[in-house]
């Protein structure tokens, strides 16, 4: 169960020794600050630490991370108020971290341009995961996706065509679920908050309206999924949102 | 008033035929002042008219009011009627002197001792009424049973003029402190005190319960509601000898007495469910306190064995004990959360906020939060054909599936399986987590869902049974308007947990928002419901 995520590991531990981007964190529990550090070490990556907001700011004004690990429960502040802060300037895929009844903040935090987020506790292999996802959407963005299909394991979508292939086969998907599929390819890898869909497929009037977006989505699975419950495609993010995994 | 009436109404007859005797006395002796002074004869008559009616008053009764009335006339006719010291009439007119005089004497005596029974029983009642004000007045303000009870003993004592006893029931039961009953014991040597004033022998408090062998006294069960509060002891012979008025005080009495207790007990009882209320209410959250900074250490504890237990450096044996050390911080920490659940439950702040979440959604969170589970591999999903959405907090559902998952992985063998589902039934959802490891003993299939209830016989193999898990998925399946029920398969089968969520009736207009896939899902089952 744990033999493929060590491959991977290995495989990006590779690819950070060339690319060596800079990780900010910034957490006030020393004992979580201290396993983010012992991971990213053995990983290779380089880091700063930041235990409060003012240090934060400093260390960006000083030597601005590639990526940045945040916790929203800070000493001085809450790290919200930060990531406001630094979207102004700075394109650095922010990971939350945050505790786990704190499902309204996590939803602000990535409504207001934070890419992912985390749970404590967390597992190691969940923090790795998500940094190689960050990582990922920071190449592509400086490779600038202009692609005109997508394509993950079995499922291809031609995004000009407007017609989307699972293994090999064309599938019927309404307009709607066509549209909520591109949009979540688009943004492969990312948390997509419930919020952030219905607004743009239904527009900002429907708000809250979850209801017809779980609906809409779980006929999308259906359509995709071999099963549901072990999606290979669309993941839920319990209480947030969506994911489309890409990888 | 009172006073002088019953004075007067208790006075002996000695003394009743003393005043008669005197007021006669009395009147004879004016009678020869007046003659001396050359008054009429009439005036004598009204002198003795008036010491008939002054007998009347100061006497007890009517009898000596009567016997003065005759006594009157003799002595009017020996001295003051020709021939003077004799009984013989010798003037006619003088018999009508005597008829007019009697009837007056003997018409105002009657009125003066109806007019006197009147006032004596007007008083009484004000004094009746009185003490009940007096009694209902301190009642109010007594707090305590064993205070109650010394009020109602002086107040029956006072009316009833004699001493009574009070035994007060002990309603609290076997639960009751040991100072509880020691007190008691003193009630007890109180009342024989209070009877040994009445020369009543009772040594033995234990002889309360058999006090029909004395028959010198009587007992009065205080009841309220069918509940014994508290017995009456007092001498018998009270009881046939007292008037009307004073078993309406002493009934009175008692009622006051009853609702009194009555109203001490219900104090008693709200002031017990406040205390516990308020000690459960910090036990909670202490509880809370104590999980909520397990939480962090547990994380890092998680995170480090996790780190060894993927290190290249350690023996087998080490990363086997490394692996062990992340699985059972895992399950502490679903452990933790569960407390927090339940802690939030107990406190009643389980606030549901209900979202209408799809069932795929739910058992996928299930099954990738099980995936940690030692032992998951054994589990299988099954959706329906129909897409079921369901008002729900899908964290609460999650959990709770989660547990009933854990619970059942737990209780089967190395190579059962557990088998997850949900269905639409009667506007329902019915989750099911059914394995087929052994059966629950009948004996502990109601208990299962109490509050840390592991199991009545305790097995070797029930090592991280706390109980808990269950008592919450109860929590949450009633928080959400549904229920929660276990039973054993037929044939020694597994064991089947099933809970219900109730859908909501569907609206007209979320049926606009359907998309094609869904009507079609729609037409399937219902095709298949047809098949």
């Amino acid at each position: 169960m744990t033999s493929p995520v060590q491959k991977t590991d290995r495989v990006e531990a590779k690819m950070a020794k060339e690319q060596k981007e800079r990780i900010l964190i910034v957490e006030d529990d020393p004992q979580i600050a201290n396993f983010i550090k012992y991971l990213l070490r053995q990983e290779g990556f380089p880091y700063d630490l930041a235990a409060g907001l003012k240090e934060a700011k400093e260390a960006m004004a000083y030597r601005p991370a590639d990526l940045i690990l945040l916790d929203l429960g800070l000493p001085d502040g809450d790290g919200i108020d930060f990531l406001k802060e630094i979207r102004n300037w700075s394109e650095a895929p922010v990971i939350v971290i945050s505790a786990r009844d704190q499902d309204a903040q996590k939803v602000q935090a990535l409504d207001l341009g934070a890419d992912d987020y985390l749970t404590k506790p967390f597992s190691p292999a969940e923090l790795m995961a998500r940094i190689r996802v960050a990582r990922r959407h920071l190449h592509k963005l400086n490779a600038l996706n202009t692609k005109s299909t997508f394509e993950i394991k079995e499922l291809k979508i031609d995004y000009a065509r407007r017609e989307v292939f699972l293994k090999g086969k064309l599938i019927h998907l309404s307009p709607l679920e066509y549209r909520l599929l591109a949009l979540m390819a688009q943004n492969a890898g990312k948390v997509l908050t419930t919020r952030y869909l219905i607004d743009q497929l239904y527009g900002p009037a429907y708000g809250d309206d979850t209801q017809s977006l779980r609906q809409l989505m779980a006929g999308l699975r259906r359509k995709i999924e071999d099963s549901s419950i072990h999606p290979e495609y669309i993941k839920t993010e319990t209480g947030v949102g969506y994911r489309l995994l890409d990888q | 008033m009172l006073k002088i009436l019953t004075k007067i109404q208790n006075q002996k007859s000695i003394w009743c035929v003393l005043i008669m005797l005197a007021s006669a006395a009395a009147a004879v002796v004016g009678g020869f002042l007046f003659q001396k002074l050359g008054f009429p004869e009439t005036t004598i008559v009204l002198l003795f008219t008036l010491s008939v009616l002054l007998c009347a008053v100061f006497t007890k009764g009517t009898r000596y009011g009567l016997i003065s009335v005759f006594l009157a006339a003799l002595l009017f006719n020996y001295f003051f009627t020709r021939p003077y010291y004799t009984l013989m009439v010798s003037d006619p007119s003088d018999w009508i002197i005597f008829a007019i005089m009697m009837f007056t004497a003997w018409i105002s005596s009657m009125l003066v001792s109806l007019v006197k029974q009147s006032a004596l029983n007007a008083a009484r009642q004000e004094e009746a009424v009185r003490t009940m004000y007096e009694l209902a007045c301190s009642l109010n303000k007594a707090s305590r049973k064993e205070e109650i009870l010394s009020i109602a003993k002086k107040t029956l004592d006072e009316s009833l003029h004699t001493k009574v006893s009070f035994e007060k029931e002990d309603l609290s039961g076997a639960e009751q402190p040991e100072s509880e009953a020691c007190s008691d014991q003193n009630q007890n040597q109180k009342k024989n005190k209070g009877l040994s004033a009445d020369s009543i022998q009772r040594q033995n408090p234990a002889e309360n319960t058999s006090p029909n062998s004395k028959a010198s006294v009587a007992q009065i069960p205080l009841l309220s509601k069918n509940t014994l509060l508290g017995t009456l002891y007092l001498p018998e012979n009270i009881l046939e000898s007292e008037s009307e008025l004073q078993k309406e005080i002493m009934h009175g009495t008692l009622e006051n007495t009853i609702l009194a207790l009555d109203r001490n007990l219900a104090m008693e009882k709200q002031m017990k469910s406040e205390e516990q209320a308020r000690s459960e209410q910090f036990k909670s959250s202490l509880l809370r306190s104590i999980s909520h900074d397990l939480r962090t250490p547990l994380a890092g504890i998680e995170g480090a064995s996790y780190i060894l237990s993927h290190s290249k450096s350690l023996s087998q044996n080490e990363l086997e004990a490394a692996r062990g050390i992340c699985e059972e911080a895992d399950w502490l920490q679903r452990m933790v959360e569960n407390i927090l659940s339940l802690t939030k439950v107990q406190e009643g702040k389980l606030e549901i906020k209900k979202e209408m979440i799809p069932a795929d959604e739910l058992l996928e969170a299930a099954a990738s939060k099980a995936e940690r589970i030692p032992g998951s591999q054994r589990v299988s999903y099954q959706l329906s054909d129909e897409v079921i959405l369901i008002p729900c907090d899908p964290n609460l559902i999650v959990q709770m599936l989660l547990n009933l998952i854990a619970n059942s992985i737990e209780h089967t063998s190395k190579n059962g399986h557990i088998r997850v589902s949900v269905e639409k039934e009667n506007n329902q959802a019915i989750f099911r987590v059914v394995n087929d490891g052994t059966s629950i003993d009948s004996e502990d299939l109601p208990h299962l869902f109490e509050t840390f209830y592991t199991k009545a016989s305790h097995k070797a193999d029930s090592k991280k049974g706390t109980g808990l898990g269950l008592s919450i998925c109860k929590a949450i399946a009633q928080g959400h308007g549904g229920s929660i029920e276990a039973r054993n398969l037929p044939d020694q089968k597994g064991v089947e947990f099933l809970f219900r969520i109730p859908l909501k009736q569907e609206e007209p207009s979320d049926s606009e928002m359907r998309t094609e896939s869904e009507e079609k899902n729609d037409k399937s089952s219902s095709e298949n419901r047809q098949g």
